[in-house]
């Protein structure tokens, strides 16, 4: 379970530049829940998949995850617990190393490697297997450099890698939104079966409104650094895409709501 | 809505909990859907927790019984509150629907699903046909057929919209108002019988031709709507508004694409209607193509404020949301509203200037949108238009039609492309007659 209470950050603090990035920011994820995050940019929301993995240390509040108090945990050490896909598909694995080396470090994730580790056949194997399940012909390819991989192959493969050791935690954040239509479908389908295989407890960071509304059983939509609407329940299974569309379109026009337009309203509503 | 699911007696049971609205009908729908296409082909709906059922519930409730009934399956509904079994009995629906288990006869329905077309009053804009007078108004072709030379509106006026701004509206002080066939009224209103039921959810609503339509406040995403059905009229709880018994003189029809402008304002549009029916007041229908809508929509339940002014800045943000550009271009609309020239004190605050500051037009308009679809040319017939438009898409929201002639930044007023205007003169008591 992820429990995130009163979360806060702010950067450039004091400064001409200063963004508060999370305002009290409080969530608490049920185990194998499935948490999908939608705002405008500048939300917060990859702010807040940043707090929880470790990339900075939050202002105040505390991360728990697992009953454990991640909150001053390095980013490295949260690692253990979390798997992670960045949106960028080349930031996720090493280039030019093979394959088969990429996932050989997944599955060693977290235990002492040194100079001793190998890559057996046993293991080998197990790659294998487990990438032929994506139909993109790579298990015959295990000794190419992952390099010369397209776009969505290196994000269907990070995604295997992120999730092999079945993290505590998944953090997805807009994994697919640099993949062209047809690798992003893709992308999404591996992403739907692994969630539900392993069950794993996810937050995921989207722009579209129908992934949105297709995967997940949980949807909050973020504003400056705060959370604006928590569907989840009857809510959250009613919700269509033009729905949130529309929840987007009025965080628009409430803030275009200037003193001149009060004074318009006052004159003209009735 | 919750909905649980459970096999009883080789029957799938669905148990609903909740408002049978257009807010969650296609939910409810979709739960259905979900049994049918897993096999289940005798569904029993429990309404032991259902005490309303708008006619959007209905449709849904129609629509999955034919379906099953062709596939030899069966729905019914079980266990259904006094409340619901009464809009199924009025609906003429019950007999179709409602399962009995014990031997007490069903009460007496009509043996049909009667369409509102089919069972309501005919209006009574029906006459024999004569051209139409036709003439260019701003550009825009304009034609008038004459329906009821004698044909008038009572306007009556519903509460005091002045409490809104001191936040001072009663749920409790509302006025339910039965909208058969031949009344229009817009105002601020909820469906729903009691005032602990409707508290929370007064917003823009509208009513025309045994149809009304209302926005709810509670975080609803969708218009609720009620359609005549059978023995079954809409009612609204209006906070405050404008409502008109009677019927109208006059159709027009507009057409404004070889236009100057390619539109033409709905003030403008009103002002043709008025001088049209030679008179100074007139309640208005308009179905029209939208060229673009300028107007606000409650956020919450004015009857939720406890004395707060919602005019307070920036506390306004949290009541009001305007459109801030033209939205809904290429919609279909449906307006309801009244506009009078010279109002009497007692009208005068149920109406704010419409079109240009120079010569504003007092009116109140509500329209309610819909999926753009093409309008017939013509002569058209109000109910069936409005039952049409109903019978095929829901209403994407309503809002409250305003003019913003704010220099510079200002929108203008709504504009509309092509469309038909039903017009009748007003008759206000609180005034002398206007013609």
């Amino acid at each position: 379970m992820l429990e995130v209470v009163d979360l806060l950050k702010t950067f450039n603090p004091g400064t001409p530049n200063e963004v508060r990035a999370l305002r009290s920011v409080t969530l608490r994820l049920e185990p194998s829940s499935f948490l999908i995050i939608i705002g405008t940019n500048g939300s917060g929301k990859s702010t807040l998949l940043n707090a929880v993995a470790g990339t900075f240390l939050v202002d105040t509040g505390t991360i728990t995850l697992a009953g454990q108090n991640i909150t001053r945990w390095p980013e490295h050490r949260r690692a253990r617990l979390i798997g992670r896909v960045f949106q960028n598909p080349f930031s996720g694995t090493a280039p030019s190393m093979s394959i088969a080396e990429n996932l050989a470090l997944a599955a060693r994730r977290g235990q002492p490697r040194g100079f001793g580790w190998t890559l057996n056949r046993r293991l080998r194997e197990e790659l294998r297997e487990r990438i032929r399940s994506l139909n993109m012909g790579l298990e015959n390819r295990l000794d190419n450099a992952i390099g010369s991989l397209s776009g969505g192959q290196r994000q269907a493969l990070t995604l295997i890698m992120a999730s092999w050791l079945k993290p505590e935690l998944l953090l997805l954040d807009e994994h697919t939104a640099a993949l062209d239509p047809k690798s992003a479908d893709q992308v999404i389908r591996l992403t739907h079966e692994i969630i539900e295989r392993d069950r794993l407890t996810t937050l995921m960071v989207t722009h579209s409104m129908q992934q949105a509304v297709h995967l997940g059983d949980r949807i909050i939509m973020m504003h400056k650094g705060q959370i604006l609407h928590d569907l989840q329940g009857p809510e959250r299974a009613r919700v269509r895409p033009e729905d949130l569309l529309r929840r987007f379109d009025d965080v628009r026009r409430r803030e275009q709501l200037d003193p001149a337009v009060a004074e318009l309203l006052q004159q003209r509503y009735v | 809505m919750e909905i649980t699911t459970h096999i009883h007696e080789e029957r799938c049971v669905l148990e609903l909990n909740g408002r049978l609205d257009a807010n969650w009908s296609e939910h409810v729908g979709q739960a259905i859907e979900t049994a049918i296409r897993s096999g289940q082909h005798h569904l029993d709906l429990d309404f032991g927790k259902i005490h309303y059922v708008s006619s959007a519930g209905l449709r849904i409730l129609i629509k999955y019984f034919k379906q099953l009934k062709s596939a030899r399956g069966s729905l019914r509904i079980v266990r259904p509150t006094a409340d619901a079994l009464e809009i199924l009995n009025l609906s003429g629906m019950s007999s179709l629907l409602v399962h009995h288990p014990s031997p007490t006869p069903a009460p007496p329905t009509s043996p049909a699903i009667a369409s509102a077309t089919a069972t309501a009053t005919a209006p009574a804009t029906a006459t024999a046909p004569t051209p139409p007078r036709e003439w260019q108004h701003e550009g825009v072709a304009m034609a008038a057929y004459e329906l009821d030379p004698q044909a008038r509106l009572t306007l009556e006026l519903v509460g005091h919209p002045e409490n809104f701004g001191q936040g001072s509206l009663q749920a409790a002080e509302s006025t339910v108002v039965r909208c058969a066939s031949d009344v229009i009224a817009v105002g601020l209103g909820a469906f729903g019988r009691h005032a602990d039921d409707t508290r929370t959810r007064f917003g823009e609503s509208l009513a025309v031709a045994g149809t009304a339509l209302s926005m709810p406040t509670d975080g609803s995403s969708l218009p609720d709507y009620q359609v005549t059905e059978a023995s079954l009229v809409p009612e609204l709880s209006l906070l405050y508004g404008l409502v008109a018994r009677g019927a109208f003189r006059h159709l027009l029809r507009f057409e404004a694409a070889a236009s100057p402008r390619g539109t033409l304002g709905l003030s403008s549009l009103l002002n043709a209607a008025l001088e049209n029916t030679a008179t100074g007041a007139a309640g208005f229908v308009i179905l029209a193509e939208s060229a673009g809508l300028v107007g606000a929509t409650l956020r919450q339940s004015p009857a939720l404020a406890g004395g707060r002014s919602p005019w307070e800045f920036p506390a306004i943000r949290d009541w009001l949301s305007f459109t801030t550009e033209r939205t809904d271009e290429r919609s279909v609309i449906l307006i309801t509203g009244f506009a009078v020239r010279t109002p009497s004190p007692a009208t005068a605050p149920f109406l704010r200037p419409l079109g240009s500051t120079a010569s504003p037009l007092p009116a109140h308009c509500h329209a309610a949108v819909f999926p753009y679809r093409p309008l017939p040319k013509g002569r058209l017939d109000l109910m069936e238009s409005v039952t049409s438009l109903l019978g095929t898409d829901s209403a994407q929201t309503v809002l409250h039609l305003m003019s913003d002639d704010r220099p510079f930044e200002g929108l203008g007023e709504t504009d509309l492309m092509r469309g038909a205007c039903w017009v009748g003169p007003l008759d206000d008591p609180s005034t002398p007659r206007a013609n």
